[in-house]
């Protein structure tokens, strides 16, 4: 969309080509930076295997950002519930200047710690296949290259949301910043028995997406100046969940490799979520929960479905990664046990208090806490109970927050610890415990999701009261992230040191007001909590 | 017809900056020395000539002459802030006229653009942020808690940044600014127009394309629009999808192409068009893409008809005219108009403006909107703030001012027809044709989309680059300083289709209700085939 005219001394003709767009940009769309008329872009052509595309500036001066590049077609009408199709080339330059839609979902309201800063900004659109590039990289850099996979529950999240913005790991740490948006809900994740007749397989749609959005940075990202040979996948939340079934997955081999795994498997054990059944289900359950949903929406055929408005796919049931014999063909855990896994160096942790935007956190009084022992630990419940004793409610308060805390911090060990049987390559734990700064709301902590601004340089998206310590821990974080980018290895100079996972002393590195290696959880506590 | 303004920014190139006995040289600490009222400079810098990147972005003008660009702040009142620049070219290329552009949408950003075409020519230009300082354009919250950046953004920002500039340009130039002319489109439109009604001393001439100075009802417009083009309470699917709107837009083209006695592709006048979309029905009303559904007829001629209030069936704002519909695309595929770029997405254009500028609730919800008693609470709420509609121009006229107003036929974001209404308004009051075609001539476009491109002749000097041919006879600055210098009124401004950077047609721009008429004989591509009648 910009003007076609570069290089000519004047503008004349095409040069009123965009009125329209600046007078009436997208409708509610966070379309910045559309080429006004008379003016062409500064920034630098980059030229990918479909097409030219020009950027738009970044946040900061020395950064270029690419917004909304194709990257498969758009997953409409017949490709509803397809594997990604390529995307169709274009002539002329492609003014990437602009996020796309993000992928059908419901409204992103803000909603306890999670203000608007941590939810998508613009409109939704099944056509939503799109994803953006942050670069500062000049000439032949070959960069490391880190692709974000949002968070979102499988049903929510976009490429847009402002925390994510890569222009800062760009120009202060060097990394070519990548993000995609993924299908999720039922458009991204339905399984159903016609789709499985259909494709051999069903579901998954979204991880799918993100595969194909590799094979895209793969083919196309050293014309930003990254390096397709030092790829770091991270993620949080459902997006680390993705990252982990990207580490299992035969589909990805070979497309990655480094895998962050933010407050995902492992670590979710904070919140009671356990790493194998809780992350992915039986494709024949999946099948059966995709026609008691597929019944409820009134289609009998999938035919049926595919005529349905998108809009008619938000909400309705909950919709996840399946073992569907493609993309996976067995539960993880059993992929890792057999050593076939895409075996990369790994870092991922938790945050000290993941499960705080739940209504309970914080509260417990003693009944709250056993009843919620009992349910979640069954027989082992009045061994738990002996261990965080909460005879009164003071004492249950911090009885829930500790053994929560213990059991993510478990959770991760274990994850490790098992990976640790038959990987060949090294894995990083981490403890986020920084409380963001939130007079008004001080008791979400360090809440789930809360290390992504940090990991970003985004803190100043947030209008909270930093202090220095958040902004060393933030220095720190983004410097250890790069090095692991750049080398598998989160260490580097003037940096405290991170040591190695070693499931004989299975540390994790403190990421607060200090930066240092934590006491390892004594082994009876480790037991208890993973049995 | 390809011979260019080359020489004339290649002339003002050559301007070497000189010493002037009492000019105010380009420092900040100089210019802000400056007493302008209720404004301030906060900073001056000297830039050599050549294409110049504006800062904070990576956009970049076509070559400049050297020029001193000036930033400041305005401020019509409490709790109103505007930043402006204003760039005045170097030494003797000052032609001592400020030439001030207007916004686009309801972005802070400045017509840099415009800025850059006119400073070549030897203005000082300036623009302004509109009062409001939001990153994103797209973001219409900045009015919440602050009811005069309503003010400012629709007429007060000009007016304020008007009067501070005039006192810079005379410093900077150590001689007074002799003429003083707006340049907009779109919301610029509407501040031009705002002009001409609340501020008619501020210019001596105006140029106002596309004109949202109607605004509460055009939005309101957008909303029917919307609505009859997705069925109740469904956002996902528009009715008329881009490929039916293109059926559309060819089926209209080849029934009324030939109305006006050439068959060039545009629709000269929508008026005489005859065609209804019964004409695309599909036969067994069975869906194809060769035809049109019931459903589709029916929204489409719910689009054509306008938004109507429910309860007295008076017009609220017109329909969008015949040949206005279809996708416009870029070379890279990406829609630049079209009826589907504003109707066909999944939420209104301009939710935002229904949100935070007349109900103060985020949640609103556009499927609840009452024609009838909501738009009362519309032109309660934010009528008076924003809309210029008043049909007394004559402060403007008696000051001897001169305005040309311009419009797409083909525009699918302002229907040519609201902005026919206006005119015709004002020459209502003014009492005759003649009176008003003294002070006010309003150029209808055919094959016009928004402010610019589209199928028809669309290159006059109207957005962001220089027309063809840089004279009276073909450019909208060039004819209204013509007319305000000279007295020659614009009696018709010749516009082109530039194509790969060659003109390959050219047609006479008439002014309303006068058209252009194929004499019958002659080159169809040559304006000169034509007359004004």
């Amino acid at each position: 969309m910009q003007i076609r005219h570069r290089g000519s001394q004047l503008l004349v003709g095409g040069a009123t080509a965009l009125a329209l767009l600046v007078a009436l940009p997208a409708i509610g769309a966070a379309h910045w930076g559309l080429t006004p008329p008379g003016l062409t872009p500064a920034g630098p052509v980059v030229h990918t295997k479909l097409g030219d595309v020009s950027g738009t500036a970044g946040k900061l001066p020395s950064v270029t950002a690419y917004l909304g590049i194709p990257f498969a077609a758009p997953p409409v009408g017949g490709l509803r519930w397809r594997a990604p199709q390529p995307a169709a080339a274009w002539k002329g330059t492609r003014a990437a200047d602009h996020f796309s839609p993000s992928c059908i979902q419901g409204p992103n309201t803000p909603f306890g710690p999670w203000t608007s800063e941590f939810l998508l900004l613009g409109p939704t659109s099944e056509d939503c296949l799109y994803l953006n590039v942050w670069t500062a990289a000049k000439g032949n850099a070959r960069k490391p290259v880190l692709v974000y996979i949002y968070g979102g529950g499988f049903s929510s999240g976009s490429g847009d949301v402002p925390v994510y913005d890569g222009s800062h790991l760009a120009a202060d740490e060097g990394l070519v910043v990548v993000n995609m948006n993924y299908r999720v809900g039922a458009l991204g994740f339905l399984a159903h028995p016609e789709l499985t007749k259909e494709a051999g397989a069903s579901g998954n749609y979204g991880l799918m997406d993100q595969v194909a959005a590799l094979k895209w940075v793969r083919d196309n990202i050293a014309a930003f100046g990254g390096d397709p040979r030092r790829v770091m996948i991270a993620g949080q939340s459902a997006g680390a969940m993705s990252v982990y079934l990207l580490t299992a997955s035969p589909t990805a081999k070979g497309l990655f490799q480094r895998a962050a795994i933010e407050s995902g498997p492992g670590g979710l054990a904070a919140m009671g979520i356990s790493t194998g059944a809780g992350v992915t289900r039986p494709r024949a359950d999946a099948e059966q929960a995709g026609v008691a949903y597929a019944t409820k929406l009134g289609a009998s055929t999938l035919a049926e479905l595919r005529a349905l408005p998108a809009a008619k796919f938000v909400g309705g049931g909950r919709f996840g990664p399946v073992v569907d014999g493609k993309f996976l063909v067995e539960e993880t855990p059993e992929t890792f046990a057999a050593g076939r896994q895409n075996d990369v160096p790994t870092l991922t942790g938790l945050n000290a208090d993941e499960g705080s935007a739940g209504p309970g956190y914080g509260k417990a009084t003693a009944d709250a806490f056993r009843k919620q022992v009992e349910q979640r630990y069954g027989e082992r419940a009045s061994r738990i109970l002996a261990t965080y004793p909460a005879g009164t409610d003071d004492e249950a308060r911090a009885a829930a927050i500790q053994s929560a805390r213990d059991a993510g911090v478990a959770g991760v060990e274990r994850l490790l610890t098992e990976r640790a049987k038959s990987a060949h390559t090294a894995a990083f734990a981490y403890f986020f415990d920084r409380a963001i700064p939130w007079p008004e709301r001080p008791e979400f902590g360090a809440f789930h999701t809360a290390e992504v601004p940090y990991v970003f340089g985004t803190l100043d998206v947030l209008k909270r009261p930093w202090t220095d310590v958040d902004r060393t821990l933030s220095k720190t974080m983004m410097s250890y992230w790069a090095n692991f980018a750049a080398t598998g290895d989160p260490n580097g100079a003037g940096l405290p040191k991170w040591p190695a996972f070693d499931p004989a002393r299975p540390t994790l590195m403190r990421l607060g007001e200090k930066v240092e290696p934590q006491t390892p959880l004594p082994r009876e506590r480790y037991d208890l909590l993973t049995q | 017809m390809t011979a260019i303004v080359a020489s004339r920014v290649s002339a003002a190139s050559r301007g070497i900056r000189t010493s002037r006995a009492h000019a105010v040289p380009c420092d900040s600490a100089s210019l802000a020395a400056l007493q302008l009222g209720h404004a301030q400079v906060t900073g001056a810098t000297h830039i050599a000539a050549g294409p110049f990147t504006i800062p904070g972005t990576q956009l970049s003008t076509a070559p400049l002459p050297a020029f001193c660009r000036v930033r400041g702040e305005a401020s019509s009142g409490a709790g109103s802030l505007i930043r402006f620049e204003l760039w005045f070219p170097d030494g003797d290329a000052w032609n001592a006229k400020l030439l001030v552009t207007g916004n686009a949408g309801y972005s802070p950003m400045l017509a840099y653009g415009d800025m850059a075409m006119a400073l070549r020519r030897g203005y000082a230009v300036m623009g302004g942020d509109t009062g409001h300082q939001t990153e994103n354009p797209d973001d219409l919250s900045f009015v919440v808690g602050h009811h005069e950046r309503m003010l400012d953004w629709g007429a007060r920002s000009i007016h304020v940044i008007t009067a501070a500039g005039k006192t810079i340009g005379a410093a900077l130039g150590a001689k007074p600014v002799r003429r003083s002319y707006f340049f907009g489109c779109s919301t610029g439109g509407h501040q031009g127009v705002a002009e001409l009604e609340a501020y008619p001393d501020d210019f001596d001439g105006v140029i106002a394309g596309a004109p949202g100075n109607n605004r509460v009802r055009l939005n309101a417009g957008f909303l029917w629009q919307y609505r009859a083009n997705h069925a109740a309470h469904d956002d996902t699917m528009p009715i008329l999808t881009p490929a039916s709107l293109a059926l559309v837009g060819r089926a209209v083209v080849a029934a009324c192409d030939a109305n006006d006695g050439v068959r060039d592709g545009v629709i000269d006048d929508p008026r005489d068009c005859a065609w209804t979309p019964d004409a695309l029905r599909c036969a067994d009303d069975r869906a194809s893409p060769a035809c049109l559904s019931p459903v589709q007829v029916a929204a489409l001629k719910a689009m054509y008809g306008g938004a109507r209030n429910p309860r007295t069936g008076a017009q609220i704002y017109p329909g969008w005219p015949k040949g206005s519909e279809a996708p416009i695309l870029a070379p890279d595929g990406s829609v630049l108009g079209g009826w589907n770029r504003y109707w066909g997405t999944n939420a209104p254009a301009r939710a935002d403006f229904w949100r935070y500028w007349v109900f103060d609730d985020p949640k609103w919800d556009w499927w609840s909107f009452d024609f009838d008693r909501d738009l009362a609470v519309a032109d309660a709420k934010a009528g008076s703030a924003i809309d210029h509609t008043s049909a007394d121009l004559s402060a403007f006229r008696r000051r001897g001012g001169k305005a040309i107003l311009y419009q797409g036929w083909a525009d699918p974001v302002v229907s040519a027809y609201d902005a026919i209404a206006y005119y015709e308004k004002v020459r209502a009051a003014q009492g005759s044709q003649s009176a008003t075609d003294g002070f006010l001539r309003l150029f209808m476009v055919p094959g016009m989309a928004h402010c610019a491109r589209g199928p028809g002749a669309t290159n006059f000097g109207n957005q962001g680059g220089d027309a063809p041919v840089c004279d009276a006879e073909h450019d909208l600055i060039e004819a209204l300083d013509a007319w305000v210098e000279r007295g020659t009124a614009p009696d018709r401004i010749i516009a082109s289709r530039v194509e790969n950077g060659a003109v390959t047609r050219t047609r006479a721009l008439c002014p309303y209700p006068r058209r252009a008429r194929y004499a019958g004989r002659g080159n169809p591509d040559d304006a000169t085939s034509f007359t004004c009648r």
